[in-house]
């Protein structure tokens, strides 16, 4: 090993300005891949801390946010409920654009006076607490919430296309009940509600729930009408009927700005969401993407940058050598060991480069943030490229030049 | 004597784009062990070329060479060098000096790659440079040399290790007549005293005649 030794010793001296030269590119290109992965770290700390501890929300609630703006629905207010129009004016082209689900559910109490059958009302009323009276839970769904629910029927038929007709109001209501009503009631039953006949046209299945919110609900004693139930008697019903759902089965996709690219487009009214069984993805998340990949591509060109000037250092530094190594080669020495001797030299660099990082790291945050066996990784694969063409150049190393004296 | 090397039907071309330059064809050529022998030849006549073939720095087309017994079948670079080490040392005309190292350094280089100690590689430099007579100069650098001072370190470097042949490719070429007279009178005590085969190539017929036998190339 005595030819490598001496030969890093020559090298380390003889070549003094071109080795502080060759320090100065690795403490940068060091840096570089520090700060690229310190920023990583950081932005995915940052996204774990907003993202990785609560679930992303599949089912937002969507609203209009100046309700007075849609001339449309105020002239058809009782008939029509709000997200009817939206629905018809803009949703279909968000859902089309984005592999969104709008969906229509609205949950409603049904008190004794909406009702004369004394039966049900006995059997399946829930006392509120909060209200201080007796009410069943009652819902207006739509064929796609039936759809994102993933609401089952143990027996009878979904809603048709004929159910949600506002027009044909001849025609019983259909409904269908909870699992619990299957021991009052059967397919085809029917019972009075807001002056109107409902008639049953199915059950679901026992046992099902819906979570909302984080808390799981049962479904065994609610009745389902299909949604913009049209005989609606009462306007200060209406309020209710004012938002509607959007499902989303992406977890990346920034709901709130995918609508809201489609209404600045079409010069909609603002739609506003309201996430209802996780959190919201926003453009947080985007910005720490595009943030990381930036920062990439900064890091990659830094260190681009840094390979090709010192392999042109480390290259030019060795055509000055040629001639020593041909001597080298005239005395024994063999080509792998020169090229040995000039690896370790570029590995002692690289190991001196560590230490700014680490100084700068320590003052700023006392602690090394990015593992150091990452940062020799990369900067040790930076190294190895800028090896490669002064392996190349020395392949050429021939005594054969010594002796003509072809040495430049 | 026995015979040391051996070129049997040596053919060595180079190839330029469409033209071939045959070098030697069909070359012989016996050298005796001990023997002090001066190749002379025309500019072009392939001296040189010969010389790399018998250091194992270029390898012939065709033919066998023989050393010390030994068919030499070199594949690469390192084989050459594996080849050389402690059998052949060589002495060019330019010196082949490192500037940055003294003359001990540069002496010692020859050394590096064996398993001697420290003790025992400054031993053997101090006694070859005694013998070379540079040891007053050893502590200096290769630039404060004068030409013939210069060639005694590179022919110390090249024996240092005890090394079968020696080749010396014009090692007075850049020298002086009397430096020239000494440089021959080291390596005649060199032949006598370590019984070195050396090989010589030279233009110059004074050189030729200091040696035991003269083998004139000529060109194709």
């Amino acid at each position: 090993m005595s030819s490598v030794l001496f030969n890093l010793k020559r090298s380390f001296l003889q070549h003094y300005k071109s080795n502080l030269l060759i320090l100065i590119n690795m403490i940068l290109s060091t840096a570089a891949i520090f700060i690229l992965l310190q920023n990583f770290y950081y932005l995915r700390q940052q996204y774990n801390e907003i993202y990785g501890t609560t679930e992303v929300a599949h089912n937002y609630q969507i609203m209009i946010e100046n309700i007075d703006q849609l001339q449309n629905y105020k002239n058809d207010r009782i008939n029509k409920s709000p997200m009817y129009y939206v629905g018809k004016e803009v949703i279909r082209e968000i859902e089309n654009k984005y592999n969104l689900k709008f969906y229509y559910s609205l949950n409603g109490d049904l008190y004794p006076e909406d009702m004369d059958t004394p039966a049900i009302w006995t059997a399946f009323s829930v006392y509120d607490d909060f209200a201080g009276c007796e009410y069943i839970d009652i819902h207006f769904l739509d064929s796609a919430a039936f759809d994102v629910y993933g609401l089952k029927l143990t027996e009878g038929n979904l809603f048709s296309d004929n159910d949600y007709n506002s027009e044909n109001t001849d025609k019983p209501i259909s409904v269908i009940m909870g699992n619990n009503y299957r021991n009052c009631f059967k397919i085809g039953d029917t019972f009075t509600y807001d002056g109107d006949t409902a008639k049953i046209i199915g059950f679901l299945e026992s046992g099902t729930t819906i979570n909302e919110m984080g808390y799981e609900y049962s479904y065994d004693n609610s009745m389902f009408f299909p949604q913009l139930f049209p005989r609606i008697k009462d306007e200060s019903n209406v309020f209710r009927e004012e938002f509607s759902y959007i499902h989303c089965n992406d977890d990346s996709l920034d709901v709130q700005d995918a609508i809201n690219t489609v209404t600045a487009k079409s010069g909609y009214y603002t739609l506003s969401l309201f996430p209802l069984d996780g959190i919201q993805i926003t453009s947080t998340k985007d910005i720490s993407e595009k943030n990381v990949k930036l920062i990439g591509i900064l890091a990659l060109i830094a260190c681009t940058i840094c390979t090709l000037s010192l392999a042109s250092i480390l290259v030019n530094r060795t055509l000055q050598d040629r001639d020593i190594y041909c001597i080298y080669l005239c005395c024994g020495i063999p080509l792998w060991k020169i090229n040995l001797s000039i690896s370790i030299e570029m590995f002692l660099y690289l190991l001196l480069s560590f230490f700014p990082t680490i100084g700068i790291s320590i003052i700023e945050y006392n602690e090394l943030i990015v593992p150091l066996w990452q940062i020799l990784l990369f900067a040790g694969t930076i190294t190895f490229i800028s090896l490669l063409p002064t392996f190349i150049a020395n392949r050429k190393c021939n005594i054969d030049l010594l002796i003509r004296d072809k040495i430049a | 004597m026995s015979t040391f090397i051996e070129l049997k039907n040596i053919n060595k071309s180079f190839h330029s784009g469409n033209k071939t330059t045959i070098v030697h064809e069909n070359l012989n050529m016996c050298i005796e062990n001990g023997e002090m022998v001066a190749i002379m030849g025309k500019s072009g006549s392939g001296k040189t070329t010969l010389l790399n073939i018998i250091a194992g720095i270029d390898y012939p087309d065709y033919g066998e060479y023989i050393f010390d017994g030994n068919i030499i079948k070199l594949k690469n670079t390192n084989d050459g060098v594996n080849f050389r080490r402690n059998r052949i040392g060589i002495v060019l005309q330019h010196f082949a000096l490192i500037n940055d190292f003294t003359v001990e350094e540069n002496v010692e280089l020859a050394l590096w790659e064996t398993k001697l100690t420290t003790k025992e590689k400054h031993k053997k430099v101090e006694d070859i440079i005694k013998k070379c007579g540079i040891y007053d100069l050893r502590k200096e650098y290769p630039i404060k040399l004068s030409g013939g001072e210069k060639q005694r370190v590179a022919i110390a470097r090249a024996i240092v290790n005890e090394p079968q042949l020696l080749l010396a490719d014009e090692p007075t070429g850049s020298l002086d007549f009397e430096t020239e007279n000494e440089i021959i009178k080291l390596l005649k005590n060199i032949n006598e005293e370590y019984k070195t085969t050396i090989i010589i190539i030279t233009h110059d017929a004074e050189v030729a005649n200091n040696c035991s036998r003269t083998i004139t190339l000529t060109k194709h």
